[in-house]
């Protein structure tokens, strides 16, 4: 058995889309930063691994509820009240600014002492360009090329600091050292970016990049993909071919709902439904006792490096996964939780990249 | 409301009690010998101590300013200050953690930011914080900042403030449900509007 970190996602009350109609506090108070406190302390503490934050897309995923949070801040403010969880918001590449979003992912990563990632989102919608005043892309092509360029240019931006740029000289007269200090000057068709970046080098060297389900002109520039399928069979051999791709690491989403309070998972589920019904994501559902759900986890464990975990009511769910769930998977020897001063690269087992700019002039 | 200047005169308020600010335009800390740990001048942690003093202070607002390039001379990047700074608002995502009473004012540009993208960033800065998030709107004279940018092609003085105020009316409108400009990518309303100080 190999130890893998497992995670959680952060989706409004829950996966289910009717799941704030059982959330314990009022609709009031689902924005309340105490109940949110409440919440990510008790993750912090648990053994979980990492967090994302979903972006809020339009297609009324949660009737009644169509509201988020800016995922970046909601993890900065995850950052300031936990201290080993991961931290992974997601953020659209498309009609972004990269100056923007490059110093707010590493204010991020300077809040969280590295345990930061950015699931790079890749959505071109008409009503996500509507929102820019932009026209969305003919085609899904044009979109990657766009999320391609905006991530590039968001790397090269962290990267515009080098490890060692600060001096504080008196002799000279100089705080920093201009030798390590550079200016991005990405260009491409699309746009292009000057540079330096506004603070020094992320802890991490580079956040951890994750992308879901990742096309072809991403793929060399993703640490993490998400991997969705509605069949253990499909995950399988999606998370083959991402290792034939060369992406380092392969994390599994599922849905899951558990027996809790004395109802069966399945009962719970049904009565959500009749409210709202839980639309498939193409992503595997697992519902049932923690038995149950552990054993299909454990089997999963062996064919991903990492598992995230969408359950189906927050408030009712997380607690049973914390308190039962996770030291069931923690006896089978599958659970690798994050420790104390550990970075997000150190819990996947990544390591720090070399700076674009260091290797630049060692091959001049 | 009538135009007429007011003299201290006729204005006589005995009573009157100023709100204080903290100005923070650049750093934490400004002078760079003041300590071994050069990360410090960077650390949000550094920012929570400055936060938190103020706060026992009774400073009414801590307010950052905003830089969106790197100072230069003759064309060479100024390497004799601290220079650079966190993101103000996810800054301030961190600092409302670790506050309770203190108001959070941050300068930030309408001309390379989209109103969708301030509205909801604000609005997060307000929820997370209870209601103490505050907007100074500036805008931005130069081709050389806008080099940073995609959309980085700056207006003439006229044409920039009234793109900041185009940006600034979605802005407040799009913090509430009703908009038509209603977007995907806008979170929950603020806490009432959010006070926005135009500088001219």
């Amino acid at each position: 058995m190999t130890a893998i970190p497992i995670g959680v996602e952060l989706d409004g009350e829950g996966s289910h889309p009717a799941a704030w109609r059982v959330a314990a506090g009022p609709p009031t108070r689902l924005f309340d930063p105490e109940r949110i406190t409440a919440r990510l302390t008790s993750i912090d503490a648990s053994g979980l691994g990492f967090i994302t934050f979903p972006e809020y897309r339009g297609s009324s995923p949660h009737p009644g509820v169509e509201a988020q949070l800016d995922t970046i801040e909601a993890a900065v403010f995850a950052a300031a009240v936990t201290s080993r969880v991961g931290l992974v918001p997601a953020a659209n590449a498309i009609h972004a600014e990269p100056y923007h979003l490059a110093n707010q992912l590493n204010t991020l990563d300077w809040a969280a002492q590295g345990r930061s990632g950015w699931i790079v989102s890749v959505e071109d919608s008409d009503r996500v360009s509507a929102a820019y005043g932009q026209e969305p892309h003919a085609d899904t092509f044009g979109a990657l090329l766009e999320a391609r360029d905006v991530v590039t240019a968001v790397r090269r931006l962290w990267d515009t600091w080098e490890d060692d740029v600060l001096i504080a000289d008196e002799e000279n007269d100089r705080f920093l050292d201009l030798d390590r200090w550079h200016y991005a000057d990405f260009s491409s068709e699309r746009f292009s970016v000057k540079g330096p970046g506004l603070l020094p080098r992320p802890p991490q060297g580079q956040l951890v990049v994750w992308a879901e389900d990742a096309g072809a002109e991403l793929v060399p520039l993703v640490d993490v993909i998400v991997l969705s399928a509605d069949s253990t069979g499909t995950l399988t051999t999606r998370a083959r071919e991402a290792s034939e791709l060369g992406i380092p690491r392969r994390v599994a989403a599922v849905e899951v709902a558990l027996d809790a309070g004395g109802e069966r998972a399945a009962d719970r589920v049904a009565a959500l439904d009749r409210w709202t019904p839980w639309p498939g994501h193409d992503r595997l559902r697992i519902s049932g006792s923690v038995t149950e759900v552990a054993d299909r986890l454990i089997a999963l464990s062996a064919e991903v490096d990492g598992i995230r975990l969408h359950p189906a009511v927050l408030d009712i769910d997380l607690p049973v996964i914390i308190d039962e769930l996770l030291p069931r998977l923690d006896v089978a020897g599958i659970l690798r939780a994050p420790e104390q001063g550990g970075t997000l690269r150190d819990l996947f087992g990544l390591v720090r990249p070399v700076n674009i700019f260091e290797l630049e002039r060692e091959t001049r | 409301m009538t135009s007429a200047r007011i003299s201290s005169e006729d204005y006589v308020r005995p009573n009157a009690r100023l709100h204080l600010n903290v100005f923070q335009p650049f750093g934490p800390i400004y002078e760079w010998s003041k300590t071994p740990r050069l990360r410090d001048y960077y650390e949000p942690e550094k920012y929570v101590e400055l936060a938190q003093q103020a706060e026992r202070g009774l400073f009414t607002a801590l307010f950052l300013g905003e830089s969106l390039r790197l100072r230069e001379h003759l064309g060479v990047l100024n390497d004799i200050a601290v220079t650079g700074r966190p993101d103000a608002l996810a800054l301030f995502a961190y600092l409302a953690a670790h506050t309770r009473h203190i108001g959070l004012v941050a300068t930030l540009n309408t001309t390379y930011t989209d109103p969708v993208d301030l509205a909801r960033r604000i609005a997060t800065v307000d929820l997370l914080s209870g209601g103490r998030a505050g907007w100074n709107v500036v805008t931005t004279d130069n081709g050389w900042t806008g080099e940073n940018f995609r959309r980085g092609g700056f207006l003439d003085r006229d044409n920039r403030y009234d793109y900041a105020e185009s940006t600034w009316q979605p802005s407040k409108r799009s913090g509430m449900a009703s908009h038509p400009m209603r977007s995907p990518l806008i979170s929950a309303a603020p806490r009432g509007h959010v006070p926005a100080a135009s500088q001219r």
